[in-house]
């Protein structure tokens, strides 16, 4: 088998035929072209929703049937709905699960205001939401800076005053002297930030700067009044003020609301709703270990009463997913054609060449060699018009990003590129490009390879 | 004594099915050694044409057993024929068979594209010389609707010697020229014979060739009825 041939009258033949095998080509190109698009588009933006709007690499698990919600922190009376310790620690045992953090709501009124020195302007909520998150749950380099500022060897006070500029005298309800603290840390959702910079900031003629000083790593000032709110007092404990800052942004923070740390969030729900509200966490992150059998886990927490908080993860999974296939189809659809064009051009072409092909075959082609001479022509038309595929469905994301960047306005989550093109995916193009050619040229090169050169050679004309 | 180069016992070649089905070959006894230069006469449809093609290893649906350099077609597969084709036989056709679109030298040097023994550059000297002594020098980038009748048919005789076949099967290649040019083209034969001793197998109605003949050959209908040094 002489490959060098084989390379030799393929060259040759491509110098010779470019024009039809250009044209076979077209269709090709056009499919892997709108596959590669779409399939771009369809990652680009599902990476967007589950990296940044509804992260899945952890499962949160809350006990089944419950809204921790605002009539929560009401009742009181009830033991609140949550997941006791020797729960966490049977499900931190099972073998999917790499680490199991525990998350603690405040279960108590209160309300936050602040924002007067990075807006100019004083914002606040009658009505706040926290919860406290284990440390090792928060990603660095956030983790190091998100930790309980509390003291046992701060300076003993009574009134903030007494304490340096930015701390604040931390004196839980009916203590005689408090210790000066630094701010409580605490984090915010990107939910959160796109909401305020891009919705509430707007509204109120505010300069949309949330995002921005946070991705400088500065802070945000508040105050949080602890146990009072626009809907009651919380059932023990006196209301008082606390300072905290917002450190940054983090997928662990609730939605709406901020995160502090697990121990303030203890301390705090201690003071405010009792022991017991402290003692059981609200819910329980559950880190999945890589390959982890996920499925297992959520049998294992549905056994025990807990079910995941967020399927919204899972449902935008499963919604691109589908409109990924169906436009993968449509250019299925299209490939499909291309391999049927690339069979027709590739079938007159051979019936055309019959006589060379039989000539070649005299001179000592194999049959072998003249099927891959076939397959040969199909393989450089399919990868070739492939990677133009791939190429212009790459130089169009760039035209649409761009549009994009120009045209659409600002929204929540508006991402820097709609499209995510991994190295696979550019495989995967060339490759159905390269596919669609070489089904086209199948048959094609089984009849050339079956050109009888003693009949066709045999004949009286040239 | 060499081993012939050809061997065939009781040779059949049928066509077609069932009650359709008819000889075109049939019992053929034949030894062919190193050196001779066989004529192969017999009227149309005689059996001339399927004869060459089984010598040639274009056809491998026979009966009877056949040995060609060595290789029994039957039992070797096609990548071994193909080689042995390209290696060690060469044709020359009634009608020419040059490509249209390929200048004369590029079409005598077409056997090394699937040769592995002759570099390109090689290949391409070897063309020359061959071009040369055919009496087409000069006449190298021709196409072949540039040339006559008989030019093209010396293009493909080069063609056929490029890598110096053991054996060289020519099927009626005057058939297609006029009488000089075919007078001029058993000239080359007979001396292709005499300078280089290839063997030579030529099918013909043509009796100028004749004259270069060590062996005839008469088949009719499908059977060798003659076989006689000349
Ligand atoms: N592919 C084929 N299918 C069916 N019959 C065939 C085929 N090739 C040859 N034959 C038949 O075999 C017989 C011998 O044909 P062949 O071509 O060998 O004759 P020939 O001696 O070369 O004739 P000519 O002098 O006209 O070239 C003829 O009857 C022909 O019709
Ligand atoms: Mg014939």
């Amino acid at each position: 088998m002489s490959w060098r041939g084989l390379g030799t009258l393929t060259r040759a033949e491509l110098r010779r035929t470019r024009g039809a095998l250009s044209a076979a080509g077209l269709g090709v190109l056009l499919g892997t072209a709108s596959l590669t698009f779409f399939l771009g588009l369809g990652l680009g933006v599902r990476a967007t929703l589950l990296e940044q709007v509804f992260p899945i690499d952890r499962v949160e698990l809350v006990p089944a049937q419950s809204e921790v919600g605002l009539l929560a922190l009401l009742g009181g009376r009830s033991a609140p709905p949550g997941v006791d310790e020797q729960t966490a620690e049977e499900l931190r045992r099972l073998p999917a699960v790499e680490a199991l953090y525990p998350k603690l709501m405040l279960r108590f009124p209160s309300m936050a205001r602040g924002g007067k020195e990075v807006l100019g302007q004083e914002l606040g909520t009658h009505e706040m939401l926290a919860d406290g998150v284990d440390p090792e749950l928060v990603e660095p380099p956030l983790r190091a800076r998100f930790t309980d500022p509390w003291s046992a060897e701060g300076k003993p006070c009574v009134t903030d005053a007494e304490c340096a500029d930015r701390d604040y005298c931390e004196r839980p309800s009916g203590a005689a002297t408090g210790r000066c603290s630094r701010p409580v840390p605490a984090l915010v959702s990107r939910y959160l930030v796109e909401l305020f910079d891009h919705g509430v900031a707007p509204a109120h003629g505010l300069p949309a700067v949330a995002g921005e000083l946070l991705s400088h790593a500065e802070v945000i000032p508040f105050t949080m009044t602890l146990g009072n709110s626009l809907l009651g007092r919380a059932p023990q404990g006196s209301e008082r003020r606390v300072k905290l800052q917002v450190i940054g942004v983090s997928p662990r923070a609730i939605d709406l609301g901020v995160t502090v740390p697990l121990a303030v969030a203890r301390r705090w729900n201690t003071e405010y709703a009792g022991a017991a509200a402290a003692a059981r966490s609200s819910s329980v992150v559950v880190q999945l270990r890589r390959g982890g059998d996920a499925s297992r886990v959520l049998e294992a927490a549905a056994a025990r009463g807990l079910q995941p908080k967020d399927t919204r993860a899972r449902d935008v999974s499963v919604l691109t997913a589908g409109i990924m296939a169906l436009l993968s189809l449509v250019s299925g659809v299209i490939l499909l054609v291309a391999g049927l064009n690339i069979a027709h051009t590739l079938r007159s072409l051979v019936a055309e060449r019959r006589q060379e092909l039989a000539l070649y075959r005299a001179l000592g082609a194999s049959a072998a060699l003249v099927r891959r001479w076939v397959l040969a022509l199909a393989l450089t038309v399919g990868a070739s018009a492939g990677a133009a595929g791939v190429a212009l469905a790459w130089l169009l994301s760039l035209l649409v990003d761009w549009r994009a960047a120009v045209d659409l306005p600002a929204f929540p989550f508006k991402p820097a590129s709609f499209f995510a093109f991994p190295p696979w995916l550019l495989a995967l193009g060339v490759g159905f490009g390269v596919l669609s050619a070489l089904l086209g040229a199948a048959r094609p090169a089984w009849r050339a390879s079956r050109v009888d050169p003693a009949a066709v050679l045999g004949r009286q004309d040239g | 004594m060499t081993p012939p180069l050809v061997v065939a016992r009781g040779l059949t070649r049928r066509y077609g099915e069932g009650a359709a089905q008819r000889s075109a070959l049939e019992g053929l006894e034949l030894e062919l050694r190193e050196g001779e230069a066989v004529l192969l006469f017999g009227p149309s449809g005689s059996g001339k044409s399927t004869l060459l093609a089984l010598l040639g290893l274009l056809d491998r649906q026979y009966e009877g057993t056949l040995e060609v350099l060595g290789c029994s077609p039957r039992d070797a597969t096609d990548e071994q024929l193909a080689l042995l084709r390209n290696d060690s036989i060469g044709f020359v056709f009634q009608a020419f068979h040059l490509l249209g679109h390929l200048g004369a030298l590029d079409n005598v040097c077409l056997p090394a594209v699937f040769s592995a023994r002759l570099t390109p550059e090689l290949a391409r000297r070897r063309g020359l010389e061959l071009l040369e002594r055919l009496g087409l020098g000069g006449r190298e980038g021709a196409l072949p609707h540039e040339l006559s009748g008989g030019q093209r048919q010396r293009v493909a005789v080069a063609r056929a010697l490029l890598l110096s076949p053991r054996l060289l099967l020519c099927d009626e290649p005057t058939g297609n020229l006029d009488s000089a040019s075919g007078a001029r083209l058993a000239e080359l034969l007979a001396e292709l014979h005499r300078d280089q001793a290839t063997t030579l197998v030529i099918a013909t109605h043509d009796e100028r060739l004749a004259a270069l003949a060590t062996r005839r050959l008469l088949l009719v209908d499908g059977r060798l009825l003659q076989d006689a040094a000349a």
